[in-house]
C-alpha cells in the first residue's frame, strides 16, 4: 500500500460533506428554496385571494397582465438604466480611484477607509439624506450651484409634467441622474475594494518587463493591468448587476412611496422589485400577489438570462492565467 | 505599478477631491441634524448650525423603550453571528474541499438565491414562523438570517486559497476533515471570517420589515423598529432636522463599528473577492 | 376540510350573520343556529361577568407614539374594573402597518382579539369571515348600549359601522380616532380684511384672488396627506356620487370633471396651490407652509390644527390662528366626510374573548374615560354625552392662554358644529380608489395633466 493516500481519495466521494452542509441546507429549504417555490406557484393562481387561499385555477393570465402593463415596462427600462448605465460608470470610476490608489505609497490605507464609508450606510437612511441634499431650497447642491452663480434647480419636482412631453422628459432626466449619482456613490466604496485587490495580485514582473521595454503607462494599463484584471472585472460585474436588478429601496428613499416626484402619475422612477412591491401593497384585491409573484419571477428570469449572457461574453475578453 | 503621466501631486489631489464628494452625503446629514427647525428653513441653507440642537436625536427616537431594543437587538445579532457563521464556514468548507455527489449543483441554487428579491420570500416566511408557533420568539427573529448565500460564497473563495498542499500533507498525516478546518484553514481566513460576522452584524441592523412583522410586542422588536416614526411619519410632515439625526444613530454605530475592526474588513475583502 | 369546518363553526356562532352571509358553506340550519348563538352569547357573558372566569384578550392599535400612553391607561383602567380580565395592549406602528399585519395574521390564524381596523379592510376581512358581527353585543340587554346611549352616539359613526357588512349587521364600532377636515385660515390677516372665514369655495376662491394680489402668494391650499382628501370631498359636494350606496364606483362624471376644474383654474391662476408646492411644507400637508405665511387658507384633518400653530420663536410668521368648517360648494345641500377608524373583533376568539372584547370596546367608548385622549389629540367625540362631562366641556371652551388647547377646540368646535358629517361606503377597492385619485389628483394639479384625458384612465384603471 505505497500508493499515496491523498490523491486516491481525492477522485472520491466524501460523504462526510453532507454533515458540513446538512445546517445551511436545511435552512435554505425552508427559508429560500421553499418560499421560492411557493412564489413560483402562487404565480400562476387566477383571482388568487390572499385572505381565505382560495384561486380559480392555473394559467398564464398574471404573466400576460403584467406585461401588458406600461408601468411595468417602465420598471423593467429604469432597472436596465441602473444595471447597465450606473453600474459600469461606477465601475470605471472605481477602476480609476484603484489605479490611482494603487500607485501611491502613503496614505493608501487612509483613502481605502474613506471610500469604503459608504458601504456601511444604510440604504434608507442614505436615500434620505440624498433626497435631502437634492432639495430645492434646503438642499447642498443647489447651495454649491448657486457659489457658481447657478439659479436653483427643482431637481425633484413634477411641476406641470402631465402637460407637456418635455417637461416630462426632463423631470425624468433629472430623476435619473440622481439615482445615477446615488448608485455610483453607494456601490463605489466595494468595486475599489475588489479592483485593489485584484491589482495587487498582478504579478509586478510584468511591469518591470514591460518598463524595460520603455512602454508608456497608458500602454501598460491597456495591454498588462486591464488583461490581467479581466476576472475581477467579471466578478464585480456580475454581483454589482445582481444587486442593481433588485433595486428599490433607495428609490423609494429618493421619491417616496410614488416613484416620483409629486405631480406624476407614471410612477416615472418604478422598479421591478417596486412593482413587485406594489402588488403585495394591495394584498386585499383579489390576484394580487399573484401578480407580485409573477413579477418576482420574471425577474429571476431575466437575472439568470443576463447572469448566462455575461458569463458567456466574458470568454471572449476574460483572460485567466 | 507607477504611472508617470501624473505628477504624485496631482494623485493626492484627485483621491482627496473624491474622498470630499464621497463625504458631503455624510457632513450634510450630522450637519443637518445639528440644526434648529427654522435654521433648516433658511435659504441658502446654512455650513454650519449656528447652535447645536441635540434634542433631534431625542425626538428621533420614538417613545419606546429603546434600551430594551438594544439589548434585543445585541441578543439576536450576537445569535446571528454565531449561527450564521458557523453554518457559513461548514458549508463553504464543504464547497471549497470535498468531492461530493451534487457539488456543482448545489453550488449554482446557493449562487441563485443570490438572485431573488428578499422582498418575496417574506409572505411565505411569515406563515412559516406563525405555523411554527413562533410569533414573538428569539427563534423568528435569529433563524432567517442564520443562511446567507453571499457569506458562503466569500468564505468558499477564501478557503479555496488554501493552497492544496497543505490539506493533502495533512490527509497524509491522517487529520480529519474537520480539525484540518479548525486547526488550519480558519486561522488563516481570520478576516474573512471577521467580514462575515460584521456583514451579518449590518443586515440585523439595519432590517426593518421582518422584525417588525413577527413582534407584535414592544418588548421582543429591535432598534430599527425604533426610529420607524423619524422615517415615515404619521401625519405626512417631513422635518428635515429629526429624519437626519435618526439617519445619523442609525449609520453612526455601523460607522464606528467598521473604523475599529477595518484592518480585518478591508483585507477579508480583498482574499474573498479575487479569483472570481 | 379543516378550515371549512371552521368557517362553519364560526357561522354558527355568529347567529344574525348566518341568515345574511354570502358565503353559505357553513350554513347549517338557520333558525336552530341563530337560537344556539343568542343562548351561546349569554352564557359567555354569564361566564364573564357575573362568575368572573379569566379571560386573556389581546388588543392592537395603531398610533403615534405620544398619544399611546392615554390609550394605555384607559385599558389599565379597564383592567382594574375587570380584574378577570387580562388584556395585552400593544401599538403596532402606523395603521397601514397595523393593516399589513392584521392581514398576514389572519393568513396564519394568529389574530388578536380586538383590533382597530380602517374603514377600507372591512369588505375584504368580511368576505373571508374574519371578523365577526358586533351588532348582537351592540343591542344585547345586559352588555350592550340602552337606547338612550345609543341616540347619543353621532349617527354618522353608527351608520358607518352598519354599513361595512350587509343589511343587518355591524362589523364595526367606532373607535375614539375620528376626525374630519376642517378650514384653517390666517386669522390676523383676515382681522385685518375685514373677512370672515370663508363659507362656499366661491368665497374661497374670491379671497385668495385679493390675497394673491396684496402678497403675491397662494391663498389656498388643500392637504393631501390621505392623498385623495380633496378629490373625494370636492366631487362630492360638485354631486359625483364617488362610491354610490351599492358600492359601485363612480368617478367618471361631469361633476367630478367641474369640481377638479374648479381646482384646477385657481391653480393655474396661482391663486390655489399644494403642499408639494410651498418651500416651506414640501410634503402632503400645508401646516409647515401655512406658518410662514406661504399660504393663508388650509383644508386640513381637525386633529392635525396643533401643526399648524405658529411659532415665531422657531423662525416662524407671527400671527393668530382661526379654524371653520369645510367651504362648501351649496351651503344648501351641504357635505363633510369623518375619517377614522373603527374596533373590529375577529373570529379567532372564543365568545368569552369576544365578551370580554366588547367590554373593553364599550369601557373605551365612555365619556369619563375619553376625557384624557380627546383633550390631548383633539380627536371627535363619538357621543354627544361627552359634552355634558365637564373637564371636556372646559376644554372646548378653552381661551388663548393656552393656545394648543384653544386651537385644538376650536378644530373640534368647527367639526362639531355641523350636524351634516357623513360617510363613504367602502368597497373592496376602496384603498385603490383612494391611491388613484389622489394620484390622479397630484397628477392634474400639480403636474398640469389634462381632467378629460386622465379622469377616464383612472376610471378604468378602477374597473
Amino acid at each position: 500500500m505505497l500508493r499515496p493516500k491523498g490523491t486516491a481519495r481525492r477522485n472520491r466521494y466524501d460523504n462526510s460533506a453532507y454533515f458540513y452542509l446538512l445546517p445551511a441546507l436545511l435552512l435554505l429549504a425552508v427559508f429560500i428554496v421553499y418560499p421560492i417555490m411557493n412564489t413560483l406557484i402562487t404565480s400562476f393562481k387566477g383571482e388568487y385571494r390572499f385572505l381565505t387561499g382560495d384561486f380559480e385555477g392555473y394559467s398564464w393570465q398574471n404573466y400576460v397582465e403584467i406585461i401588458k402593463d406600461p408601468i411595468f415596462r417602465r420598471a423593467i427600462l429604469n432597472t436596465l438604466f441602473i444595471a447597465f448605465v450606473c453600474i459600469p460608470a461606477s465601475m470605471a470610476i472605481a477602476l480609476f480611484l484603484s489605479l490611482i490608489l494603487n500607485s501611491i505609497q502613503k496614505w493608501q490605507g487612509f483613502f481605502m477607509t474613506l471610500f469604503y464609508l459608504p458601504q456601511v450606510t444604510n440604504v434608507i437612511a442614505a436615500g434620505i439624506v440624498f433626497a435631502f441634499m437634492f432639495n430645492t431650497n434646503f438642499g447642498v447642491i443647489n447651495m454649491i450651484l448657486g457659489w457658481f452663480g447657478i439659479d436653483p434647480v427643482a431637481w425633484i419636482s413634477g411641476q406641470g409634467i402631465a402637460s407637456s412631453p418635455k417637461l416630462y422628459h426632463q423631470a425624468y432626466a433629472r430623476s435619473l441622474f440622481i439615482v445615477f449619482v446615488y448608485t455610483v456613490w453607494q456601490g463605489i466604496s466595494l468595486k475599489i475594494i475588489l479592483f485593489l485587490s485584484g491589482l495587487q495580485n498582478i504579478n509586478k514582473q510584468y511591469y518591470q518587463a514591460a518598463k524595460v521595454d520603455g512602454t508608456s503607462t497608458w500602454r501598460m494599463i491597456r495591454k498588462i493591468t486591464l488583461p490581467l484584471l479581466s476576472p475581477t472585472t467579471l466578478y464585480v460585474f456580475i454581483t454589482s448587476v445582481i444587486t442593481a436588478f433588485k433595486a428599490y429601496a433607495q428609490v423609494v428613499a429618493l421619491f417616496g412611496n410614488q416613484y416620483g416626484p409629486a405631480g406624476d402619475d407614471s410612477k416615472m422612477m418604478i422598479t421591478i422589485v417596486g412593482y413587485m412591491m406594489d402588488s403585495m401593497g394591495d394584498y386585499l384585491s383579489p390576484g394580487s400577489i399573484s401578480k407580485a409573484s409573477s413579477a418576482a419571477m420574471i425577474l429571476v428570469v431575466m437575472v439568470m438570462i443576463v447572469t448566462a449572457v455575461q458569463i458567456k461574453i466574458s470568454k471572449k475578453w476574460v483572460h485567466y492565467n | 505599478m507607477k504611472p508617470q503621466s501624473m505628477s504624485n501631486l496631482f494623485r493626492y489631489f484627485l483621491l482627496s477631491l473624491s474622498a470630499a464628494i464621497i463625504l458631503v452625503p455624510f457632513y450634510w446629514m450630522i450637519n443637518t441634524s445639528l440644526k434648529t427647525n427654522a435654521e433648516i428653513l433658511r435659504i441658502p441653507p446654512t455650513l454650519f448650525p449656528s447652535e447645536f440642537r441635540f434634542q433631534n436625536f431625542a425626538d428621533a427616537i420614538v417613545k419606546a423603550p429603546i434600551l430594551t431594543y438594544l439589548l434585543n437587538t445585541v441578543v439576536v445579532a450576537l445569535s446571528v453571528v454565531a449561527i450564521s457563521t458557523v453554518v457559513s464556514v461548514l458549508a463553504a468548507f464543504a464547497f471549497a474541499r470535498l468531492n461530493f455527489r451534487g457539488k456543482q449543483i448545489l453550488f449554482i441554487v446557493i449562487l441563485g438565491t443570490m438572485m431573488v428579491p428578499q422582498e418575496m420570500l417574506i409572505i411565505t416566511n411569515f406563515m412559516t414562523i406563525a405555523d411554527l408557533g413562533w410569533m414573538n420568539t428569539w427563534q423568528a427573529l435569529i433563524a432567517p438570517y442564520c443562511i446567507n448565500a453571499f457569506n458562503i460564497y466569500l468564505l468558499r473563495q477564501t478557503f479555496k486559497q488554501v493552497p492544496d498542499e497543505l490539506y493533502l500533507a495533512s490527509k497524509v498525516d491522517g487529520v480529519s476533515n474537520f480539525r484540518f478546518l479548525r486547526k488550519i484553514m480558519l486561522p488563516l481566513s481570520k478576516s474573512t471570517i471577521v467580514t462575515v460576522m460584521i456583514l451579518s452584524v449590518i443586515w440585523i441592523w439595519d432590517t426593518y420589515a421582518w422584525p417588525s412583522l413577527v413582534t407584535t410586542k414592544d418588548s421582543m422588536r429591535l432598534v430599527s423598529n425604533g426610529l420607524q416614526n423619524a422615517f415615515t411619519n404619521d401625519s405626512g410632515r417631513i422635518q428635515y432636522e429629526i429624519q437626519m439625526a435618526a439617519s445619523t444613530l442609525v449609520i453612526l454605530p455601523l460607522v464606528f463599528l467598521f473604523l475599529m475592526l477595518k484592518k480585518y474588513i478591508i483585507s477579508g475583502m480583498v482574499k474573498g473577492g479575487i479569483k472570481g | 376540510m379543516k378550515r371549512l369546518v371552521k368557517t362553519g363553526v364560526a357561522l354558527i356562532l355568529a347567529g344574525a350573520m348566518v341568515a345574511c352571509s354570502n358565503n353559505g358553506n357553513g350554513n347549517v340550519n338557520g333558525a336552530n343556529s341563530e337560537q344556539e348563538q343568542t343562548s351561546n352569547l349569554e352564557k359567555a357573558i354569564q361566564a364573564v361577568v357575573t362568575d368572573k372566569k379569566e379571560v386573556s384578550i389581546s388588543f392592537w392599535t395603531g398610533t403615534g407614539a405620544n398619544n399611546f400612553p392615554f390609550l394605555e391607561s384607559m385599558v389599565k383602567d379597564f383592567q382594574t374594573k375587570y380584574p378577570n380580565i387580562k388584556v395585552d395592549f400593544s401599538n403596532q406602528g402606523r395603521i397601514d402597518e397595523l393593516t399589513k399585519k392584521l392581514t398576514q395574521n389572519i393568513v396564519s390564524k394568529s389574530t388578536p382579539t380586538l383590533s382597530n381596523l380602517d374603514p377600507s379592510s372591512f369588505p375584504e376581512y368580511i368576505n373571508s369571515d374574519a371578523i365577526v358581527d358586533l351588532l348582537p353585543y351592540y343591542t344585547n340587554s345586559s352588555i350592550g348600549f340602552t337606547n338612550e346611549e345609543q341616540e347619543n352616539f353621532y349617527p354618522n359613526y353608527i351608520n358607518e359601522a352598519k354599513s361595512f357588512g350587509p343589511e343587518g349587521t355591524m362589523y364595526g364600532f367606532p373607535t375614539n380616532k375620528k376626525t374630519t377636515d376642517v378650514l384653517v385660515y390666517n386669522k390676523t390677516f383676515f382681522d385685518k380684511k375685514g373677512w370672515k372665514a370663508p363659507q362656499t369655495w366661491d368665497e374661497v376662491a374670491e379671497y385668495s384672488k385679493i390675497i394673491k394680489e396684496e402678497t403675491g402668494k397662494p391663498g389656498f391650499s388643500f392637504d393631501n396627506s390621505y392623498g385623495d382628501a380633496a378629490f373625494k370631498l370636492m366631487s362630492q359636494q360638485w354631486g359625483s356620487p364617488y362610491i354610490a350606496a351599492d358600492g359601485t364606483i363612480d368617478i367618471n362624471n361631469e361633476a367630478t370633471k367641474e369640481a377638479m376644474k374648479f381646482y384646477k383654474e385657481n391653480m393655474d391662476k396661482g391663486t390655489f396651490t399644494m403642499p408639494a408646492l410651498m418651500p416651506s411644507a414640501g410634503g402632503k400637508n400645508s401646516g409647515d407652509g401655512f406658518v410662514m405665511e406661504e399660504t393663508y387658507m388650509f383644508v386640513g384633518a381637525a386633529a392635525g390644527v396643533t401643526f399648524a400653530i405658529p411659532n415665531p420663536a422657531s423662525g416662524h410668521k407671527d400671527f393668530e390662528i382661526g379654524v371653520a368648517p369645510v367651504p362648501q360648494q351649496d351651503l344648501t345641500k351641504p357635505i363633510a366626510l369623518s375619517k377614522g377608524e373603527d374596533y373590529a373583533i375577529f373570529s379567532n376568539a372564543t365568545d368569552e374573548e369576544r365578551v370580554a372584547a366588547w367590554l373593553l370596546i364599550k369601557f373605551m367608548s365612555t365619556p369619563e374615560e375619553n376625557t384624557d385622549w380627546l383633550v390631548n389629540t383633539g380627536n371627535l367625540p363619538i357621543s354627544k354625552a361627552m359634552l355634558d362631562v365637564p373637564a371636556y366641556k372646559q376644554f372646548l371652551d378653552s381661551d388663548k392662554t393656552n393656545p394648543k388647547s384653544y386651537y385644538m377646540a376650536a378644530a373640534v368646535n368647527a367639526a362639531i358644529s355641523n350636524d351634516y358629517m357623513t360617510y363613504n361606503k367602502v368597497t373592496v377597492k376602496s384603498s385603490s380608489v383612494s391611491l388613484e385619485t389622489g394620484n390622479l389628483w397630484e397628477a392634474t394639479m400639480i403636474g398640469g395633466g389634462d381632467i378629460e384625458a386622465l379622469l377616464p384612465q383612472t376610471a378604468e384603471k378602477l374597473k
